[in-house]
């Protein structure tokens, strides 16, 4: 009688769709972003809506429409700010497959949802909310498990110090400066930030980002692979300065420094289980067919039937459109306008031919918001710069 | 008996493929719900807002030796959280129980971010005699700040998640910077990270 108990459990919670959203990717950037907000208006599993809603605000960042950015990334930080399950989520989850959970991202995507919203916090001239999202980012790191690898996403922190710095904040600032140097120590910007000579504070994206895979007995276990490796960097020129790119985070090693987490565990045992009971009802019901024992056959089946609803599978959701490195450039240029010329780099620091793009800026006396520039794959270099665009 | 059985388990699994209906239910405003974080809620805005109305009373602003009617700058709230919010709204709710609770004995207007470079030039003038209090026309219209800064200490660990929250609130006398009431709305949450997030 136990395992109709067991048959029952299982069966209420695995046989529930388990929704797997992935973000389209057109030719052009406005394309992946039609493409996507198309996704929405069909209708999108609430499981999903915060990674839907990442993979919009990502696109709208590669078009610079920062409005809708900012929309998309407020609405998901709502759904990945509270980690808390409700016993029904806990039991589909335990009992089903883990991607009927709704995703609320790993640290390092709820640090970058905290990251890009500090950004367009800035750029709209809320520097204490921006600042509230990099704090917030730098707490979500801090629930990743791995001892040391706790709360070292140095981008975050030389972010805080920098807005922090234009806050008048000078005791944040400097504390925030030193944990960056620390975290980062061969990132020249890092060693010596100076925010009262630069008046251009620039976050460059290179590469793309972490993929996570299912692997292991029954794809039990989720690890990480590389779309593609970062490019070594970007060079901006204007106005007679020059100025490279130095690494400030590398999101396949926040990745991987998750630590470990129950559920981990909850899918290896589920994953040994169904292996166990698949074997283990063949041979019963094998054996109850050829000693004619119908009970046999029918506790063979079932156990079959528990191997088959048993879903073991990591949920591999994630946001696919991150970079795999985020950079730091910070200049002084006059005020006035310049043109930018923006030049994706090799590991050797060679330009990398047919990747590179001028913009035209303005700069004011005014303290700047902080640029964007993505080098996207594709080669294209995408760009949140002034608002005289 | 292996009717009875398949029959159960065919029940159980079409019970279980169904989809489960969700019901939209209003609720009071300062009622939390089951998915509450840790940062400001809907009724900690009401509870600020509430609270805030006590700084009528103050005898500097309605007491019986006050000449004319006084002008109170309500500035955006200083957000040095962990927790973006919309002070705007926070400041909205803050004027809308002081104007209904002052009976038009205090006037109030709010300042914007842009605005407030503007405070220290009035700040500096009524220093320098340029302006003065509410007996008489000032260009800023000023005689009182009403200002608030909120502040947090916020931990995580073992899967829960802490955050003590304060703003404190002043009234500041524009002419000479003195504080002439101040109170401070205190809150603090624990959350605990759901099993299949830890």
């Amino acid at each position: 009688m136990r395992w109709v108990v067991l048959v029952l459990l299982v069966s209420t919670t695995a046989c529930r769709s388990t929704p797997m959203y992935r973000a389209p990717v057109a030719a052009t950037p406005e394309g992946t972003f039609a493409a996507i907000e198309a996704d929405g208006r069909k209708g999108i599993a609430p499981e999903d809506e915060a990674l839907w809603r990442c993979e919009l605000g990502s696109a709208a960042l590669a078009i610079g429409d920062e409005q809708s950015a900012f929309r998309a990334l407020h609405g998901a930080s709502n759904i990945m700010g509270t980690l808390e399950s409700t016993p029904r989520e806990n039991a589909r989850a335990i009992w089903g497959a883990e991607s009927t959970k709704t995703w609320k991202g790993d640290p390092y995507e709820r640090c970058m949802n905290a990251l890009y919203k500090g950004l367009l916090y800035w750029r709209r001239g809320e520097l204490d909310n921006a600042s509230a999202c990099f704090k917030r980012g730098l707490l979500a790191d801090g629930w990743s498990e791995a001892g040391e690898a706790q709360a070292d996403f140095a981008a975050l922190s030389f972010l805080l110090g920098w807005v922090s710095h234009h806050r008048g904040k000078a005791e944040q600032a400097r504390f925030s400066f030193k944990e960056a140097a620390q975290l980062q120590p061969g990132n020249p910007y890092f060693q010596d930030p100076q925010p009262e000579r630069d008046n251009v504070l620039i976050i460059v994206e290179t590469g793309s980002g972490p993929e996570k895979y299912a692997d292991g007995l029954g794809g039990n276990v989720a690890r990480f692979t590389l779309q593609r490796r970062a490019d070594a960097a970007v060079r901006v020129t204007a106005g007679g300065v020059s100025a490279t790119s130095a690494k400030a985070t590398d999101l396949l090693h926040q990745a991987t420094t998750r630590g470990k987490r129950v559920l981990d565990g909850i899918r290896r045992g589920k994953a040994v289980f169904k292996a166990g009971s698949g074997v283990a009802g063949h041979v019963l019901i094998h054996e109850g067919i050829r000693r004619d024992k119908g009970g046999a056959v029918a506790l063979g089946a079932g156990l079959l039937v528990l191997s088959a609803i048993t879903q073991a599978q990591a949920d591999v959701r994630h946001w696919t459109s991150l970079p795999h490195h985020v950079q730091i450039i910070t200049l002084s240029l006059p005020p006035g306008r310049h043109q930018l010329r923006v030049q994706a780099l090799d590991g050797s620091g060679a330009p990398l031919p047919g990747w590179a793009k001028t913009f035209d800026v303005t700069i004011t006396e005014d303290p700047q918001p902080p640029f964007w520039i993505r080098a996207a794959a594709n080669r294209r270099i995408y760009a949140m710069l002034d608002k005289t665009e | 008996m292996n009717r009875v059985w398949i029959g159960l388990l065919t029940a159980v699994l079409i019970a279980a493929c169904g989809s489960s209906k969700s019901k939209t239910r209003r609720v009071d405003i300062r009622e939390d719900d089951e998915i509450m974080g840790t940062g400001l809620e809907s009724k900690d805005i009401e509870d600020i807002a509430k609270f805030a109305k006590s700084m009528i009373a103050h005898p500097e602003l309605t007491g019986p030796y006050v000449e004319g009617v006084p002008t109170v700058a309500i500035h955006p709230i200083e957000n040095n959280t962990r927790f973006d919010f919309d002070s705007e709204l926070v400041v909205r709710r803050i004027r809308q129980q002081l104007v209904e609770n002052a009976w038009g004995k205090v006037r109030f207007v709010t300042r914007s971010n842009r605005e407030e470079a503007l405070i220290e030039r009035e700040r500096s003038g009524k220093r320098g005699g340029e302006y003065t209090s509410s007996k008489q026309e000032t260009k800023t219209g000023a005689d009182f700040y009403l200002t608030g800064t909120a502040a947090s200490v916020s931990k995580v660990g073992r899967g829960l998640q802490s955050d003590a929250i304060w703003i404190d609130f002043a009234l500041i006398d524009a002419e000479n910077g003195e504080i002439i009431w101040e109170k401070p709305f205190k809150t603090k949450k624990i959350g605990k990270a759901g099993v299949v997030y830890r």
